[in-house]
């Protein structure tokens, strides 16, 4: 059923011009939407189950012990941000992006808003 | 007819549903069959009259009992009397500790809860005396630890802040190389990571505590937006060249859209907490939805953390962007500006602490 899911969810990023991928209730993702529609952007959601992230947060601890490092403060893994088919990053990415002027042309070079 | 309610006794509960499987079949076919209800009503008058009828007929086998032991042994008629008094006594006795009992165990629950809500006021209250005194210890442990540690190191932040502030002035107003102009502007940015830094390991401490501002003088408090003073109040502050306003005015955009995305967040967060602790008062499921809406409840208000978090982000983004954009003299000239008002706002608290009061 993972596989199935995965899947989706690579067809919607790569077929979506702005795509953010987050839990469901989860206020960054939201936050995330506000400040890329109030951009005139307007982001295709995608929820991802919570036995997806119990699946992933697994993998993701598992590779942190077998790699024996240990980044405790690491940043949540939800939400994340595909603009025009490529990841780019979590909350905080966006916001530094935008802040430093690049997340408008970046919007524009995928097509999300024009002029 | 007749053996049907033997027919109930026997096969116990399943056997309502028999009778009137049988009837809704026969009603959809024979609606107009009246004798049909007839027959259904004495099934179930007739098993309400067996069920009767096992209780009188056992309340019979008691009376009778008794009936007998009396004609046995008449003399004894008072000491019977007394031991089924006895007896009585004793079950009354028995369902009053029962009910004591139980009356004990929710009072034991009710217990521990109000002493967690203590706890948790005391914290609560802790920090208004807190903020004015050095009694940080004392009540509970763990929590109030990260609080103390964050005000006294906030405390030499700020003493730290101050006197940059002064060598950033003299500097400035001593014409002083733009090498060590940026020496000090350098080392006021990197001063602002360190109260970000020291902000983040608070908010996993007590993020109600950096969200109620109480580690700020009241004036700060007065523009508190989620923990912190605003972004866009790092961009009045400054003369500028004509290139500069546009990159200016860009930056002032983009941090207030981000910052109003986070006020919108937080509304948010605001309207489904209020609605997840609104409760129908009449709903009568009681404890178990209680307990259902506090967890959740609960993990709503986790996603404050993130939210002090991303906020101090856009601050520190802010800053950081606002720097790249000037020159050096400019970032030390908006850096004293800043500070100075910051100092300001914190002389405007103890002004107004101290200002004479009229009298009621």
């Amino acid at each position: 059923m993972a596989a199935i899911k995965e899947e989706g969810l690579i067809s919607i990023v790569k077929g979506n011009m702005v795509v953010i991928v987050g839990r469901r209730a989860c206020y960054m993702s939201y936050v995330a939407q506000r400040l890329l529609e109030g951009l005139k952007a307007y982001p295709t959601m995608y929820e991802v189950s919570e036995v997806f992230v119990a699946r992933m947060t697994l993998i993701r601890n598992l590779g942190r012990i077998l790699s024996e490092n240990d980044k405790t403060l690491v940043a949540p893994m939800f939400l994340v941000v595909f603009i025009g088919g490529k990841l780019l990053g979590g909350l905080d990415r966006l916001i530094a992006i935008h802040v430093t002027g690049k997340l408008i042309p970046m919007l524009k070079a995928a097509g999300a808003i024009w002029l | 007819m007749n053996s049907a309610p033997t027919q109930v006794a026997a096969s116990g509960r399943l056997s309502i549903y028999e009778p009137n499987h049988q009837i809704s079949m026969w009603g959809d076919s024979f609606k107009a069959d009246s004798s049909q209800n007839t027959s259904a009503s004495t099934i179930v008058e007739g098993e309400v009259k067996l069920s009767d009828k096992l209780e009188d007929n056992s309340h019979e086998a008691l009376r009778q009992s008794k009936k007998f032991d009396q004609e046995a042994n008449r003399p004894s008629d008072k000491v019977l009397r007394r031991l089924a008094q006895n007896r009585e006594a004793a079950r009354k006795s028995r369902l009053r500790k029962k009910a004591y009992v139980q009356q004990l165990e929710s009072s034991r629950i009710k217990l521990s809860q109000l002493e967690q809500e203590l706890g948790r006021a005391r914290q609560q209250g802790l920090y208004i005396g807190g903020n004015l005194g050095d009694s940080a210890l004392g009540f509970s442990g763990s929590v109030n630890s990260g609080v103390a540690a964050f005000e006294m190191e906030y405390g030499h932040w700020v003493e730290e802040q101050n006197r940059q502030i002064c060598e950033l002035r003299t500097g400035l107003q001593a014409h002083v190389s733009d090498i060590e102009l940026r020496i000090l502007v350098e080392s006021g940015m990197a001063h602002y990571d360190n109260l970000f830094r020291i902000k983040t390991i608070a908010a996993k401490s007590d993020v109600f505590y950096l969200m109620s501002g109480m580690w700020k003088t009241t004036a700060e408090r007065f523009f508190l937006w989620i923990g912190g003073f605003r972004p866009s109040e790092l961009l009045k502050l400054e003369p500028l060249t004509e290139q500069q306003v546009v990159a200016v005015y860009n930056l002032q955009q983009s941090s207030q859209q981000a910052e109003d995305a986070l006020s919108q967040g937080m509304d948010k967060l605001q309207q489904t907490l209020a609605e997840t602790l609104t409760s129908d008062p009449l709903d009568l499921s009681g404890t178990n939805n209680y307990m259902e809406q506090m967890t959740v409840a609960v993990g709503k208000l986790e996603a404050l953390v993130s939210f002090v978090n991303q906020a101090d982000h856009l601050r520190q983004q802010t800053l950081q962007q606002m720097y790249k954009i000037l020159t050096t003299r400019q970032a030390a000239r908006g850096l004293l500006a800043l500070g100075d008002y910051f100092q300001r706002l914190r002389a405007l608290s103890s002004l107004w602490a101290a200002r004479p009061r009229e009298p009621a």
